[in-house]
């Protein structure tokens, strides 16, 4: 059987089908008559407009607080690490070289020149490397003008006074304590 | 969400009966329709404000009622089709052959023969078989021209009624 709209003929459904629907909604449309839909409606909005301002709070307020407080966080890093660049604490730079005691491998590093001029160590990877370069760059400018140019190998010292060099005497003693007795000289 | 008044209420609740026969054909059954039916009013009353044509109200909120029956759809289709407890339960009791009246056998049937039609099919066929819509008013919730709403509707009949007399044999 087909209906006909508009001149298009659409399918219909057998009449079985129909009947079950038909049906199925009589019933369902009869229980749901019985019940009042307004006072069932009404507890729901009550419930839902209380439920709305703390909803709000933890869908909205609470990631907004939390993405500000981020943003600012990471605002204030980024200008602190702008101003202070990072130094490797005594204790990271004893474990480093505990583990890895190659970074400090400073002979092939040149200092740079009293001009100021910056050397290839200044791109070159190594976390002690760069820190003893630059320390030793800062010393070599307060101490005075050198030869004009002139690019000296980095004095051969040992460990302690390559820490003290960074990090003066103060906390370098008790860092150095644990591992004075396993490094050998640089 | 503020509470709104007994004019409000009372205007969009007369079309209750529309928005649960609607729901009706996407839930499982009675009790689940009567939850979405809930569900769409509690919507419909958040975005009263998008309401620009009041006349429009009943194909406004019908509209409301298929997007809200199409999102449970996709949620249940997250969940597990059979809770723990409700196995366990089957298990312990299970329904003899004459628990199921057999027209209720024959509605679980179609209920499962409507879920298998494709997405599109399947929200045509409900909106106009439960929903008991014109043409017209389907076009206008579907945003499509009555012709495509139409051709829609010719494939969903056939595939439901090839499926439900498959599953009979």
């Amino acid at each position: 059987m087909r209906e006909k709209q508009n001149g298009t003929r659409v399918a219909e459904l057998p009449d079985a089908i129909r009947q079950i629907i038909r049906r199925e909604v009589e019933d369902g449309l009869a229980d749901f008559g019985a019940k009042d839909f307004e006072a069932d409606l009404r507890a729901k909005l009550r419930r839902a407009s209380e439920a709305a301002p703390r909803r709000f709070f933890f869908l909205k307020t609470a990631p907004a607080i939390g993405l500000t407080l981020a943003v600012v966080g990471i605002g204030a890093a980024i200008l602190w690490l702008v101003k202070e660049p990072p130094r490797t604490g005594p204790n990271v730079l004893a474990l480093t070289l505990e583990i890895a005691p190659g970074l400090a491998n400073l002979e092939e590093y040149p200092l740079p020149s009293a001009g100021g001029e910056i050397g290839p160590a200044s791109m070159a990877p190594g976390l002690v490397g760069r820190a003893l370069f630059s320390a030793a760059g800062a010393a070599a400018s307060v101490s005075g003008p050198g030869t004009e140019g002139a690019i000296k190998p980095l004095p051969r010292t040992t460990l302690e006074q390559k820490m003290r060099l960074l990090y003066g005497d103060r906390t370098i003693e008790r860092a150095l304590e644990p591992f004075r007795d396993k490094f050998k000289e640089v | 969400m503020t509470v709104p008044g007994d004019e409000l209420l009372g205007r969009l609740a007369a079309y209750r009966e529309d928005v649960f026969r609607l729901c009706l054909g996407f839930a499982r059954n009675a009790a689940e329709a009567e939850d979405l039916c809930h569900d769409v009013f509690l919507k419909a009353f958040a975005r009263v404000p998008g309401l620009r044509e009041p006349a429009g109200a009943r194909i406004w909120l019908l509209r409301i009622a298929r997007t809200t029956c199409l999102d449970h759809l996709r949620r249940l289709r997250l969940l597990p089709t059979v809770r723990v407890e409700e196995a366990a339960r089957a298990m312990a009791d299970p329904p003899g052959p004459e628990a199921l009246s057999e027209a209720s056998e024959e509605r679980v049937r179609l209920k499962a023969a409507i879920r298998a039609l494709p997405r599109k099919q399947r929200e045509v066929l409900v909106l106009r078989e439960y929903g008991g819509l014109s043409y017209d008013d389907l076009a206008r919730i579907l945003r499509l021209r009555p012709g495509t709403v139409m051709s829609r509707l010719n494939r969903a009949r056939k595939a439901v009624t090839a499926a439900f007399k498959g599953e009979r044999r």
